[in-house]
């Protein structure tokens, strides 16, 4: 009788499950192409923010990169007369209470020029969205992509500097995004 | 067969008597942390009212074949489809207010009241009370988010802003471009958000005890004209019989 009842259920709940699966798949085949044209449009309009000079056609070179750090998204290559001069790295850090910081580091000669956040979730409203403060993110313009090599990161107490009041963990996230994309434009020298 | 009067019933309750932030204090994580702008009030209170009702409509309906021993996570599951659906709709279409409403969307899965209106009631109901429930419901929790983004907004920034748009600028109102010392950004913050819930909650519960008072008082000064109505008659009564005595 016990055997039955849980037999009945679990078929009760299987067919529950085939029909929700199949009424998510038809939401997501008609928003996915939505949801990734804005994704796209919104990179897009940072790296033409960045220099809108470069030729961003085709930059996405992400699958043409072996070993790619599990944490960074997408790499992008900026060209200046067919030649690269920028790389750009789309890395996926965690903030505050496990929120996800997407932040957009771009590196020209092993320099940082530019550090953007492209998004931040379950960031404490006023204090982890901070990081977004432009005067925050100028600290890394210009510093040597060297300095924030991940050898170099582990040997230094990188705890005392570049983190901002009151939103310790959200800058640790974008600290971690730079480590993390000087550690692979380096390894990739 | 659901009359006129009590599904009109069923609507009316969710706005005030049966509120769900001010009478059973349900939700009040999402409500704390959204309400810090207008817009994602509406945001929220659209979302929550497109899962609230159509997780009611579709608790109603299969209320009959759900085994009672596994409705809890039948239940959830169908809460968990709706609550997916708007969070990809929303992105799609309204990506600024998904970005700001951020994980508070998918939080609506565990949001207490969904739920609580799905095993208290659309699971007891038919589709169409159920249907007025959930508006209801609705309607009473984003009036309620809406009221304290309000306040939180103009308080912390003396502005209002609904989808995009400057609706309200009391610091122009008063020729200045920078945002006047009287608005702190306190109200901004979660400790602003308690406080002006609190000062909502002590508004409500002084008008709620007035009201019983009142009430109280009305029914004791009944009750005494009633008595007062008796004794009246009994003193007739006895002044008749006296009276009929003596002749």
């Amino acid at each position: 009788m016990v055997k039955q009842k849980a037999i009945k259920y679990g078929i009760f709940l299987c067919v529950l499950g085939i029909i929700v699966g199949v009424l998510l798949s038809v939401v997501n085949a008609i928003t996915k192409p939505v949801i990734d044209n804005y994704e796209k449009e919104k990179v897009n309009n940072l790296l033409l923010d960045y220099n809108d000079t470069y030729d961003w056609n085709d930059s996405d070179i992400t699958d043409s990169i072996e070993n790619l750090h599990p944490q960074i998204l997408n790499v992008y290559a900026g060209k200046l007369n067919g030649e690269e001069v920028v790389r750009v790295y789309k890395v996926q850090t965690t903030g505050y209470s496990s929120g996800a910081i997407v932040s957009m580091i771009y590196i020209e000669n092993n320099k940082i020029m530019k550090v953007s956040i492209v998004s931040t979730t379950s960031q404490t409203k006023g204090v982890g969205s901070k990081v977004e403060d432009l005067s925050y993110l100028k600290i890394y313009e210009g510093k040597s992509c060297s300095e924030y090599n991940n050898d170099v990161a582990q040997n230094h107490n990188n705890k005392s500097v570049d983190v901002i009041s009151g939103a310790t963990v959200s800058s640790r996230g974008v600290i971690s995004a730079v480590i993390i994309a000087c550690t692979e434009h380096l390894s990739g020298e | 067969m659901a009359n006129k009067t009590s599904l009109k019933t069923e609507f009316t309750k969710g706005l005030f008597k049966e509120n769900p932030i001010l009478v059973t204090m349900l939700g009040l994580c999402p409500t704390l942390a959204i309400t810090v702008s207008l817009e994602n009030a509406l945001g929220m209170g659209i979302a929550f009212a497109f899962v609230l009702l159509m997780s009611n409509i579709v608790v109603s309906l299969i209320r009959k074949i759900v085994p009672s021993e596994i409705r809890i996570p039948v239940y959830i599951v169908i809460i968990a489809t709706f609550v997916s659906i708007v969070e990809m709709l929303m992105a799609a279409y309204l990506p600024s207010l998904s970005d700001s409403l951020g994980v508070f969307i998918p939080l609506i899965v565990v949001n207490c009241i969904v739920l609580g209106r799905a095993e208290a009631f659309a699971s007891k109901n038919g589709v169409l009370p159920s249907i007025m429930d959930a508006l209801g419901m609705a309607v009473g929790y984003t009036m309620i988010l809406a009221l304290i983004a309000s306040i939180r907004e103009i308080l912390g920034s003396g502005t209002l802003t609904i989808w995009g748009s400057l609706v309200l600028d009391i610091n122009k109102l008063f020729g200045s471009n920078e945002t006047l010392p009287i608005f702190s950004s306190f109200f901004i913050s979660p400790a602003g958000a308690y406080l002006v819930l609190g000062i909502i909650f002590g508004v409500v519960a002084t008008i709620r005890i007035s009201k019983e008072r009142k009430q109280k008082m009305l029914e004791k000064k009944a009750e005494e004209e009633k008595k007062a109505k008796l004794l009246q008659e009994k003193n007739n009564q006895q002044l008749n019989l006296n009276k009929g005595a003596g002749e």
